[in-house]
């Protein structure tokens, strides 16, 4: 019966989209890398503490925009003393760099669902521009948080290199792809 | 599910099933830090949140004269779980999920090795995950096999993917909320030895 009513009182409290910006939900955004190890195998690591908004216009996806940061101290592989090597100097230099940051400078429209959102990623200091390919997956009620939730998929690639990463290439592939999975409250 | 398991249509990807320099099985023991299951599931249709365990106890047997002949057997240790939210970790290693105490490892033992291709095989095994085991079948391609750059031993690196229902296994904590379908990616690389 209580959530019942909650979810009615939520209903009723949460008008459209007329408000202000999303917040990216950090337990349910991440950032999965992957990448290939002399062709045997192809590795991934994680990295997440998303801290951001998504200012999503609806009637005008164009004009929508994302400001993200993460947390590089919370990148992991599963392999605590890997993790300490990608978190040193000869990668991710995280005490000299602690955050990585996407900030959106453009987005094309490309289907009923999709999108490509190009912006400014910095990473280890260094600013490169990237295109995601973005798939907006749902807009629901969560009954968890009692809120209407926004999840979203996306997938992009980069060069390391590009980033000033390129330790053991070519052993360790320079080509980088990326896998992001959010989901954005108001 | 996004994720990229059979990036490489590698040019190098020798035609292991094929090729037959030697009569007997060679032993390959799956080396620990690169070889993975990810496991991938939907959160209310928003998200796709995943998990991984490292640290594989196990070895492949390559008959590359008779490759129905070969086999896997593998096995993690649940603690190792990581997803990257550490509260979420434990919650899945207690007795709501996994149940870790009680079932410390998850295994995983080929019954069956099919050829689909040069490379590719369906491989069938008994997947023994919470206490309850259960066939699965993975869909394996061998990225590679070289000599490793550093070990200088041979090499054997393998992508696969696989599908269960956790709800099979008995952890159906939050079907449907939380899907009972799990994708799994599977990556591989394993030492001769």
């Amino acid at each position: 019966m209580f959530r019942y009513v909650a979810l009615l009182f939520c209903l009723l409290a949460t008008p459209a989209m007329a408000g202000g910006p999303l917040t990216f939900e950090p337990d349910h955004t991440s950032v999965t890398f992957q990448y290939p190890h002399f062709g045997l195998s192809h590795p991934s690591g994680k990295i997440m503490g998303a801290s951001g908004t998504l200012a999503l216009d609806e009637n005008d996806l164009t004009k929508s925009t994302v400001d993200i940061t993460l947390d590089m101290a919370t990148l992991t592989t599963a392999l605590p003393p890997f993790d300490q090597m990608l978190k040193g100097d000869d990668y991710f230099n995280v005490v000299k760099f602690p955050k990585a940051s996407f900030k959106s400078t453009k987005v094309e429209p490309t289907g009923e669902n999709t999108a490509n959102m190009t912006g400014d990623l910095t990473i280890h200091g260094v600013t490169q521009s990237v295109v995601l390919a973005v798939v907006f997956n749902k807009k629901a009620f969560n009954p968890a948080l009692f809120k209407t939730g926004y999840g979203f998929s996306a997938t992009g690639h980069i060069s390391r290199r590009a980033f000033g990463m390129s330790k053991f290439e070519p052993i360790v592939g320079d080509d980088i792809d990326l896998f992001i999975e959010a989901e954005a409250y108001p | 599910m996004l994720f990229k398991s059979f990036v490489s249509a590698s040019a190098v990807a020798l035609a292991l099933f094929a090729s037959a320099p030697s009569f007997a099985a060679d032993v390959y023991k799956l080396e620990p830090t690169h070889t993975s299951v990810t496991f991938q599931w939907t959160h209310f249709g928003f998200s796709h949140p995943s998990g991984k365990f490292m640290n594989a106890v196990g070895q492949v047997t390559l008959d590359e004269a008779n490759p129905a002949k070969s086999s896997v057997e593998v096995s993690f240790a649940i603690d190792g779980m990581n997803t990257g939210v550490p509260a979420l970790d434990n919650h899945l290693k207690g007795p709501e999920f996994f149940d870790a105490a009680k079932y410390p490892t998850a295994t995983f033992k080929s019954t069956k090795v099919e050829p689909t291709g040069a490379d590719t095989a369906k491989v069938t095994g008994d997947l023994t995950i919470h206490g309850v085991t259960k066939p699965v079948t993975l869909t394996v391609k061998l990225n590679k096999k070289a000599p490793h750059p550093m070990m200088k031993k041979d090499d054997a690196g393998f992508s696969a993917t696989g599908q269960i229902k956790r709800s099979d296994f008995g952890i159906g904590a939050y079907v449907p909320n939380v899907s009972d379908e799990i994708d799994l990616f599977i990556e591989a690389e394993s030492i001769k030895q």
